[in-house]
């Protein structure tokens, strides 16, 4: 990020500063809301009537707190392989050489998320065989899509008037790309990344389906047993993961743009 | 565990009452067949006269024509899975033989839909099972673990309670169990066996479905029977049709089934001895006490008829039938009742 580049349009002074004060707040709100959340269910949990199923389902230490941590690394493996696989895709589409490749390989991907999810689960099953990395390349699959298509976009939309003048002042190709496209396209991509993850954290609810494992088990034990509070309990953890991974996005988000954008 | 534990003492305390009652009333108590007109507390100790059908002697007939069933309209519900179509149907073919009027209502939705349209006169005999009734519908712990014992004592609490009889018991036991592939050198032990070579092979997979670890009547019981508690990494939660099909390409060493599943015979998986361990579903038919009234012998009769040649192995084999050949449940039906003679 050597090269300083004329940021477009300049936004007012007063404009900015609203942003940043519903930015900030949109950063501290998540916190709270992922404690409150949370107190609120283990509330909910200690006041519960509860009986044999619940104690045993709710377990901490068998059966939450893995499931919890499965959940988790399915949601980051998930988005790291999507992010190895779809922003170089991107890169190489968006080249003036292979861009008439673009749409078939966009509508490709569009494909993986036409498919619903369940039945992506139990395709990439009959394939793999069980298992938590047949889960994860389901996931992969699935999400392609926001990434690929962020990254395409945040590329093509960087101003070309800025890439002559890189040109201008002597940069190949490659220090185009790496100091002029990518550092403008950052925030477009992150926002696709975002959306990769919070897909990922609701697709693998799903994952238990064909032994990925994650908090899906417990919504799943609830509703074979007819019992609310395991429902509930497994749902709201869902909940609160999908908004904790978020909120890190969004920092991330913020600690990589660019200066001055 | 303490759950467990208060009502079993209460339970004990009770049935050690009841003795004591029953034991006291023996001698002036001649006529049998009393219906459970008189709701008086400690009525319990009575069990065998107020309820005798499971416990009794064989009321099979040789030819479902000899049941007389003329004039009445059954309306017969069933739960949604296979081995209930087939067994609605199997009442089905008995009832009209026995010139019944019958409203078929085979798949009528789950457990709590059958039983509540039983309960509200919307259905009027449907089976269900006896570890069922003892533990969801009465609420109770610590079932018996003889069928006819089981069967008998929800029949007593349920005719009090609800006025609706439990007549007649299956031999087969539909209930939980593990089942290895035909050929996995793991295959053809019990339950010790299997939790030995849990233990000895570290890459043994154990598949269950989400709520078994968590049920009451679940994988609870395995634990305390073998004093062996499956480590985690040794366990892979399945979605439940697929737990057949795994067990038998041999993904999963051992898999958790439902003992008369269709897909047992069918992919040729073997099931683990149970020598006692998960609790009983043997089937009965339930009706309420007024149908029941309008012809107490013919209604026996059906439910002996038809449950008492049923074992595991040859309900496995009708639901296989349904379940992988697909043929019409009416069909095998008709078809085992005609080869058993009875038609």
């Amino acid at each position: 990020m050597t090269a300083t580049v004329a940021a477009p349009a300049r936004r007012s002074a007063g404009v900015r500063a609203v942003t940043v004060v519903r930015e900030n707040a949109e950063l501290f709100v998540t916190p709270l809301l992922v404690v409150g959340g949370a107190i609120l269910l283990r509330l909910n949990y200690l006041n519960a009537d509860r009986n044999f199923a619940d104690e045993r389902a709710l377990n901490w230490e068998r059966n939450l707190r893995p499931q919890l941590e499965q959940h988790i690394s399915l949601t980051l493996w998930s988005t790291i392989f999507v992010i190895l696989i779809a922003v170089p895709l991107g890169i190489f589409l968006t080249r003036p050489r292979f861009q008439r490749l673009g749409g078939p390989v966009v509508a490709v991907a569009t494909s993986g998320q036409a498919v619903p999810a369940f039945g992506l689960l139990v395709l990439a099953f009959a394939w793999l065989g069980s298992g938590a990395w047949t889960a994860i390349w389901a996931l992969v699959f699935f999400t392609i899509l926001p990434v690929l298509r962020n990254t395409m976009v945040g590329l093509e939309q960087v101003d070309r008037s800025i890439i002559e003048a890189g040109r201008g002042m002597g940069l190949t190709n490659g220090q185009v790309l790496r100091q002029i496209e990518l550092p403008l396209a950052v925030p477009v991509i992150l926002a696709g990344v975002r959306t990769a993850l919070v897909i990922n954290v609701g697709m693998a609810a799903l994952a238990y389906l064909i032994g990925g494992g994650g908090l899906g088990q417990t919504i799943s034990a609830g509703i074979q047993l007819s019992r609310d509070l395991v429902v509930v309990t497994g749902a709201g953890l869902t909940a609160l993961v999908a908004l904790s991974i978020d909120w890190i996005a969004a920092l991330i988000e913020r600690a990589l743009r660019p200066r001055g954008l | 565990m303490t759950k467990h534990r208060r009502p079993m003492k209460l339970l004990a305390g009770l049935a050690a009452l009841s003795l004591f009652v029953a034991a006291c009333g023996d001698d002036d108590d001649t006529s049998s067949d009393t219906p459970a007109g008189d709701t008086g507390g400690d009525g319990e100790g009575a069990t065998d006269e107020v309820c005798e059908t499971a416990l009794d002697e064989d009321d099979s007939v040789e030819s479902l024509a000899d049941l007389d069933f003329s004039g009445l309209t059954v309306n017969v519900g069933s739960k949604d899975f296979v081995e209930q179509f087939v067994l609605s149907n199997l009442l089905i073919v008995a009832l009209e033989a026995g010139g019944a009027n019958v409203i078929d209502n085979t798949n009528l939705g789950g457990t709590l839909v059958n039983r509540e349209a039983l309960l509200a006169d919307e259905i009027d005999a449907y089976f269900d099972y006896n570890g069922t009734g003892w533990t969801v519908f009465l609420e109770q712990d610590d079932p018996s673990f003889e069928r006819e014992v089981l069967t008998n004592d929800v029949c007593v609490m349920d005719l009090q309670e609800n006025d609706v009889r439990w007549l007649g018991v299956s031999p087969f036991n539909n209930t939980y169990g593990f089942a290895t592939a035909g050929d996995s050198p793991a295959a053809g032990g019990d339950l010790q066996a299997m939790a030995d070579y849990i233990e000895e092979n570290p890459d043994a997979t154990v598949c269950l479905e989400t709520e078994f670890p968590n049920r009451p009547d679940g994988l609870v019981l395995f634990e305390e029977a073998t004093g062996t508690v499956i480590p985690d990494n040794q366990i892979e939660i399945l979605e439940t049709g697929v737990i057949y099909e795994e067990t038998a390409n041999g993904n999963c060493t051992f898999g958790e089934i439902f003992t008369t599943d269709g897909r047992i015979p069918a992919l040729g998986l073997e099931v683990v001895e149970d020598p006692g361990v998960f609790i009983l579903y043997n089937v009965s038919l339930t009706i309420k006490d007024d149908l029941y009234q309008q012809a107490p012998e013919a209604w026996e009769a059906v439910a002996d008829t038809i449950l008492n040649r049923l074992d595991n192995d040859v309900m496995a084999e009708l639901n296989r039938k349904v379940s992988a050949d697909g043929q019409n449940p009416r069909d095998v039906a008709t078809e085992y009742l005609t080869a058993e003679g009875l038609l």
